[in-house]
């Protein structure tokens, strides 16, 4: 009941300077250090789902000259998709790097046609200008001419070439990947966790001795996940961002070192504090609306970009506000939503209207 | 036996009889509290009420919009009936005169009025309009900001305050671009000389709409063209995700359709105030 009051406050009231989520984090350094002790893992199980999804669909008789698109997860940094399609050997349909940039066509044509054509990330092609769409056109005709083309992209671009290409039509049916619940999650970020055969990482909720990834059957544990999984929609990369925004260290990166019997083994303690809910109160700016729905349709962009894609010419203090904003990080000059807001950014934008990705 | 009882039916008789109460029996304190009770929901509503739908969620804002007017009318029907008989010996005889009296009333003096109160009950039950939605009535077009018993207020594009009584809903006809709903259709139009690829510039203007950041997804665009002695008249037709935005909608469909245009070499149409009038 309070959540949900917190929550109504927050949408109503809240100011737009107003730092919803609550400022608990680490120091910077420690932070860095955290980055550097934890990458964000590639989501074994969704990468065996998509294995087995792509199998299931090149069996089918009917497959060649069909398109099968993959609605990839938002804000996945660890571009799951994109390394499976890399690491499969099939031809790989990079996206250009500018609005007017050039598309390796003839490497499309002249490949053999037995070859399967993935394109991993439909939605950085541009897509809601002119050019783009004439490109994307050109693209599906290509693809859907005899031969087995698997596309990808997120949800977002997915519902906007509904409209505008009608890609629902292309590749009717398209692939999702089923949504964590607490339990899977609770055992993907074990695994993840103890990847490190020299440290034993040990996850401890604040104020409570229950070591989290160990004693999931424990109630208190159970409802963190389930929460997490509510919160982050499912989607595992960004709960992994929330998971790891929850961790705090203890004294010097909680690293301590131990000897268990003959071996000596590094053992690392990490806090777990309760999970924060992001927010995109109802009154922030229309302009910066506009600039997150742009960011999430084509899954990140340069500044200059984003500002060509904006609605009206954007004043000097758009970029700089959203850089400066809790919901939008800059990585080698892209523009990107940061994965942990991504449910409230979404949230967000639906309550504005906006259109969002509903598959 | 029979004096005292003729003397009581007498007296009720009287009471009956007797339009006002006394004036000493009338409990002003209550009948304060209670216009002032009824003022308090009336005045909160019409503050929060707008408040919560400009910053909540869009596809509640028609809802919240469209529930002061409400708010009100309940207020103050529940406030009438509540005093009323605080201050009249509410009989059937006193009621036909009460009514006999208001009708004279009416009829002589208060008729406008009395025909918008009335246009606005209907309009609260039959909602040919609410509050939020984008109307034309006669040549003033603009969004319903506040629904009175009344009459409405009209805020139209030019930022001005338009005040108009329900009775117009008896004698006009009253185009309401969006009925409730949380989009209108928005036309941008172009004019261009006939010699041209009109399949060309119809696909080119289909993009136009169709990579708007304003626009709905869920609804149609459609470009049509009609050709005219002047040259040919294009309207993309589409719907923005917020009514609120249909006019950024439509200049920026325009302002990119005439960047199109421009790179395509399309020359305007020139039309002369006279042709444009007929």
């Amino acid at each position: 009941m309070q959540a949900l009051v917190a929550k109504l406050k927050a949408m109503f009231l809240a100011r737009n300077n107003t730092d919803v989520i609550a400022n608990e984090r680490a120091s910077l350094e420690s932070l860095q250090r955290l980055d550097e002790m934890i990458q964000e893992p590639e989501c074994e199980p969704q990468v065996g789902e998509l294995d087995e999804a792509a199998e299931q669909w090149l069996a089918r008789p009917a497959a060649r000259g069909t398109v099968l698109a993959v609605i990839t997860p938002p804000c996945d940094q660890s571009d799951s998709f994109l390394n499976w399609a890399r690491g499969s050997g099939h031809l790989c349909i990079a996206p250009p790097v500018s609005r007017s940039g050039p598309v390796d066509w003839a490497r499309l044509k002249t490949s053999t046609s037995d070859k399967i054509v993935i394109v991993p990330q439909l939605e950085q092609w541009f897509l809601r200008s002119a050019e783009g769409l004439d490109r994307i056109r050109k693209l599906m005709a290509v693809l859907g001419s005899a031969r087995h083309a698997i596309v990808g992209c997120n949800s977002f671009a997915w519902a906007y070439l509904a409209k505008a290409i009608r890609i629902d039509l292309i590749a009717p049916g398209p692939f999702t990947f089923k949504p964590m619940d607490g339990e899977r999650l609770a055992t993907w970020l074990a695994q993840v966790s103890q990847s490190d055969p020299v440290t034993e990482t040990t996850f401890r909720l604040i104020g409570s001795e229950t070591a989290l990834l160990r004693d999931r059957t424990n109630p208190g544990v159970q409802k963190f996940f389930a929460t997490l999984a509510g919160r982050s929609l499912g989607i595992p990369s960004v709960a992994w961002h929330m998971w790891r925004e929850t961790l705090r260290i203890d004294g010097a990166y909680g690293m301590t070192t131990g000897s268990q019997g003959a071996h000596s083994q590094q053992r690392a303690n990490y806090w777990v504090a309760s999970l924060e809910e992001l927010i995109l109160p109802g009154t922030y700016p229309r302009e910066l609306l506009f600039a997150l729905h742009t960011l999430c349709l084509h899954g990140g962009m340069r500044g200059a970009d984003l500002a060509d894609n904006m609605p009206e010419t954007p004043g000097a203090a758009l970029i700089p506000a959203l850089r400066g904003s809790q919901f939008v990080q800059e990585v080698e000059g892209i523009l990107r939503i940061r994965p942990e807001a991504y449910p409230a950014i979404r949230n967000g934008l639906r309550s504005s209207g906006f259109p969002i990705g509903a598959i | 036996m029979t004096a005292a009882a003729n003397t009581g039916a007498g007296q009720a008789e009287a009471e009956a009889a007797k339009l006002l109460r006394d004036l000493q029996d009338i409990s002003y304190l209550e009948i304060g509290l209670i216009a002032a009770l009824a003022w308090l929901i009336i005045y909160a509503s019409r503050k929060a009420l707008p408040f919560l739908a400009e910053r909540g969620p869009s596809q509640t804002r028609l809802y919240l919009l469209g529930a002061v007017p409400m708010v009100r009318l309940i207020a103050i029907i529940a406030a009438i009936l509540w005093i009323l008989p605080l201050v009249f010996n509410i009989t059937m005889q006193n009621f036909l005169v009460i009514a006999g009296a208001a009708s004279v009333a009416i009829g002589f003096a208060f008729k406008d009025y009395v025909s918008s109160l009335i246009a606005g009950v209907v309009a609260i039950f039959e909602r040919p309009y609410r509050s939020g939605d984008w109307v034309k009535i006669g040549d003033d077009y603009g969004e319903i900001r506040q629904m009175g018993l009344r009459g409405m207020t009209i805020q139209t594009p030019d930022d001005n305050a338009v005040v108009v009584p329900h009775s117009r809903l008896w004698t006009e006809n009253i185009s309401n671009s969006n009925d409730g709903a949380q989009t209108l259709q928005c036309v941008a139009d172009f004019y261009l000389a006939s010699s041209h690829d009109s399949a060309q510039i119809r696909d080119g203007l289909n993009d136009i709409a169709l990579t708007s950041p304003y626009l709905d997804y869920s609804r149609p665009v459609v470009v049509v063209l009609s050709e005219q002695p002047w040259g040919t008249h294009y309207k993309i037709r589409a719907y923005p995700f917020d009514m609120r935005d249909q006019f950024l909608f439509i200049s920026d469909m325009t302002v990119r359709g005439k960047r199109l245009l421009a790179a395509l070499g399309v020359q305007s149409a020139f039309v002369s105030p006279a042709v444009e009038r007929q």
